[in-house]
């Protein structure tokens, strides 16, 4: 047993710190709570490419670094703590597209992505939410049917992250609607700018104007070799089940809460500091507690996948995505508490860098809870894997 | 980084657990609950034939040199078969703080002792005040020639009626800060005018109140230096803390288990209750409680094997341990149903002790308290 860190490692998460410092004090970045999903800053991704950091677990074979998981989580720890701004490239680099096609994708598809994707010039956007249907219970609606040579596209998609910014869409499709569930869609990749392709806007109310869209399909062509040729093993789905597990999902409110501390030890209400209150040190411990039992689930999902252990089956990954989203609530929760009106403020530059935004990352943390899984489902994914409990979609029949 | 034990922690617990389910069933439990001892001193000797008390002694005193990782996993396996038995407060209360801070002499004189089990110890600490800070100790010493006398109550103490030996916190300066006014007394339990009376408690856990009218104790049964013990009791403090957290994991186990498996039998509707959402989302919500107290643990747990700091590390395990087996105990509760209610269930043997453990060591205000001054400093 070890939870330490090795020498490499710490080498490792001082390099990040130091290019975050760094491109902060050029002017690149300014540190934002959530900048992880909603700062989209191309410059600074390019910046990121070039120290290779972008998939830095990409295998060698493929350009990328080969590196561990671990070092995944000490990368991305860094960089939400420093609130940096990821949107470009986080989503569909490190948690996504990228293992999709390295595991799922044609050699052509290979070729020509992964390296751009190194790079810093893709920009992705899964679209799978429907607005009715939903690909948990094979009732997805947006068709693809082969034409030619051309799939041509029907439908329309929803909660479709940076759409409006993203230059690559994957659109899941029902190409065989009398198939059993795992052959009856497809994943497509999709050049926004086609004809057909219509990207709405979804204004947040925490004032993100363009994180969410709808996307609409409407006899979208999309060349034959864009159909993405392989599907999930079942190897893939329980790596990929890891790999969504937002293995910084913890770490997510990093920014917001280091931002939170600094002000409660130099702010002064009734002339003592907010650090002196007992009632706020109770608030900050609480959180610090929850915060340290996460982090001990993070790094136990990338250490887990390191070593090749089966996560399937353990229940581990849907817990963290449960207690992680929970958690992020929590903290908002509290930030608001500690900021008192200042909170109404959208933003409110009283309570500093970071901390402005609280009023936004409260509400921006209510989607938490329902990012690519609600939290009901992965409590009970947990219960049903992990601890066995019979499935409660069709629960075997018992008599007494 | 890694999270798994190595091949002798994975021995150490295979032992214990198969140990266990064999000498330590629960029917077991509850005769000893009953027992005026509350251990099987013939089991007591078996344990020290398995080496288990000796696993963190050093081999010069009879010991394998053990780490406080692999006591951990051992307590977890303790905790998990709740064995009655005096083998917490010999150990962890006393063995560590006399090889800690022991002379060589007094290290020779006890420690081979508590390795073959031949002595049993406890620590005497908390008093009638309920608090573990140095200002609400009040049990007198008082020099007198080669000689301290000792008066005053100490309260909740474990396992002193069986006892072969006390480890007594008691105020020798009144003059200096409460911190520096404490010292640590070896004392022989048969010694004249000391009183123990067995308290009922709610996890039948043999806590005493230990009266002391004037014993006379040698200045040579001094553990450590005059007026400087509260420094080693804060250890030992940390290190109950911690030991607890590694048997309450083990119960916190076990309660999920029994739950998983009730929810798997119980049949409403013409279907298992564990096929219910509802019930579903309790025992993932079980399962994460549980999750978190073995990772926060053991990560202390290694801490101190490694001689790192971990003021914060104690507090945030025990009290997300307190907040957590708060939750799981009432769920485990919630999901059994009435049955889990009665005494004839095997349930509650184990809730009324995970309960126990919370105030145990530090509660949960007590170490939030440390958190943030961590946190904020």
């Amino acid at each position: 047993m070890d939870f330490g860190f090795s020498k490499e490692q710490e080498k490792f998460r001082q390099e990040v710190r130091d290019f975050l410092e760094e491109e902060e004090r050029r002017g690149t970045f300014k540190p934002a709570p959530h900048a992880w999903t909603t700062g989209y800053n191309q410059e600074f991704t390019t910046q990121v490419a070039q120290k290779g950091w972008i998939s830095i677990w990409l295998p060698k074979e493929y350009g990328g670094l080969g590196r561990s998981w671990v070092d995944h989580c000490i990368l991305y720890e860094e960089m939400v703590r420093y609130g940096a701004p990821l949107a470009i490239h986080f989503h569909h680099a490190d948690f996504g597209f990228a293992g999709t096609i390295v595991r799922q994708g044609s050699e052509e598809q290979k070729r020509e992505l992964l390296p751009k994707m190194l790079r810093g010039e893709i920009s992705e956007t899964s679209c799978g939410s429907e607005p009715v249907g939903s690909n948990l219970d094979s009732t997805l609606k947006t068709t693809a049917v082969l034409d030619g040579d051309e799939w041509v596209i029907n439908g329309e998609k929803i909660w479709s992250t940076h759409a409006p910014h993203s230059n690559i869409l994957t659109v899941i499709a029902v190409t065989d609607p009398q198939a059993p569930k795992a052959t009856r869609t497809n994943e497509f990749i999709v050049d926004p700018t086609t004809t057909g392709v219509t990207i709405r806007p979804l204004p947040m109310l925490s004032g993100h104007p363009d994180n969410l869209a709808e996307v609409y399909f409407d006899n979208v062509r999309v060349p034959k070799k864009n159909l993405i040729p392989g599907r999930p093993t079942a190897e893939a789905v329980r790596s990929m089940a890891a790999e969504h597990a937002y293995l910084h999902r913890i770490m997510a409110i990093y920014c917001l809460w280091d931002a939170t501390i600094k002000f409660v030890k130099k702010t002064k209400r009734d002339g003592k500091l907010l650090s002196q209150d007992p009632l706020i040190r109770s608030k900050i411990a609480q959180i610090e507690i929850e915060l340290e039992i996460g982090r001990l689930f993070d790094y136990r999902i990338a250490v887990s996948k390191d070593k090749g252990f089966d996560l399937f089956h353990s229940g581990e990954v849907m817990v963290l995505k449960a207690y992680a989203a929970e958690f992020e609530q929590h903290v908002a929760r509290t930030v608001m508490e500690i900021v008192g009106l200042y909170g109404q403020l959208m933003p409110a530059p009283e309570l500093g860098p970071v901390l402005e935004e609280a009023a936004s990352a409260y509400h921006y943390a209510k989607s938490a809870s329902l990012r690519s899984t609600p939290i009901e489902y992965l409590w009970c994914r947990a219960a049903m894997e992990g601890l066995g409990l019979p499935s409660y979609i069709d629960p075997p029949r018992r008599t007494i | 980084m890694d999270y798994t034990l190595s091949e002798e922690q994975k021995m150490i617990k295979k032992t214990a657990r198969d140990f266990l389910t064999d000498k330590c069933p629960t029917k077991f439990v509850r005769e000893m609950e009953e027992d005026e001892k509350g251990h099987s001193p013939q089991l007591w000797q078996e344990m020290a034939g398995l080496g288990w008390m000796g696993l963190v002694f050093p081999e010069k005193y009879g010991g394998t040199g053990g780490s406080f990782l692999d006591l951990a996993v051992l307590l977890e396996e303790t905790g998990h078969a709740l064995l009655p038995s005096p083998f917490f407060s010999t150990v962890v209360l006393s063995g560590l703080p006399i090889l800690d801070a022991g002379s060589e002499e007094q290290k020779q004189k006890y420690l081979p002792d508590i390795v073959n089990g031949k002595r049993i110890f406890t620590l005497a600490l908390t008093e009638p005040s309920a608090r573990y800070d140095a200002a609400s100790i009040t049990v007198k010493a008082t020099v007198d020639n080669n000689d301290y006398i000792l008066s005053g109550t100490k309260l909740f103490v474990p396992d002193a009626h069986v006892a072969d030996y006390l480890l007594c916190v008691a105020r020798t300066n009144e003059q200096a800060k409460p911190e520096e006014g404490l010292t640590i007394f070896i004392i022989d339990a048969k010694s004249p005018r000391i009183g123990y009376k067995v308290l009922k408690t709610a996890a039948s856990d043999k806590l005493c109140e230990v009266t002391f009218d004037q014993v006379r104790v040698a200045k040579g049964n001094i553990l450590g230096r005059l007026d400087q013990g509260w420094g080693e009791v804060e250890k030992v403090i940390q290190w109950a803390a911690v030991a607890k957290c590694c048997e309450v994991v083990g119960i916190m186990q076990r309660i999920l288990e029994m739950t998983v498996e009730y929810a798997k039998d119980r049949i409403r509707w013409h279907r298992a209750i564990g096929s219910f959402q509802g019930v579903q989302t309790d025992c993932a919500r079980m399962l994460a409680d549980v999750d978190g107290a073995r990772l926060s643990t053991y990560q202390t747990a290694w801490r101190l094997s490694e001689g790192l700091p971990c003021r914060k590390e104690v507090a945030i395990a025990k009290a997300w341990m307190n907040q957590a087996s708060e939750r799981v105990l009432s769920r485990g509760h919630q999901l059994h149903g009435g049955i889990g209610l009665c005494v004839e269930h095997d349930l509650q043997l184990y809730t009324r002790r995970a309960k126990a453990a919370q105030s145990a060591w530090g509660d949960t205000d007590f170490y939030k308290e440390i958190v943030a001054e961590e946190t904020l400093r």
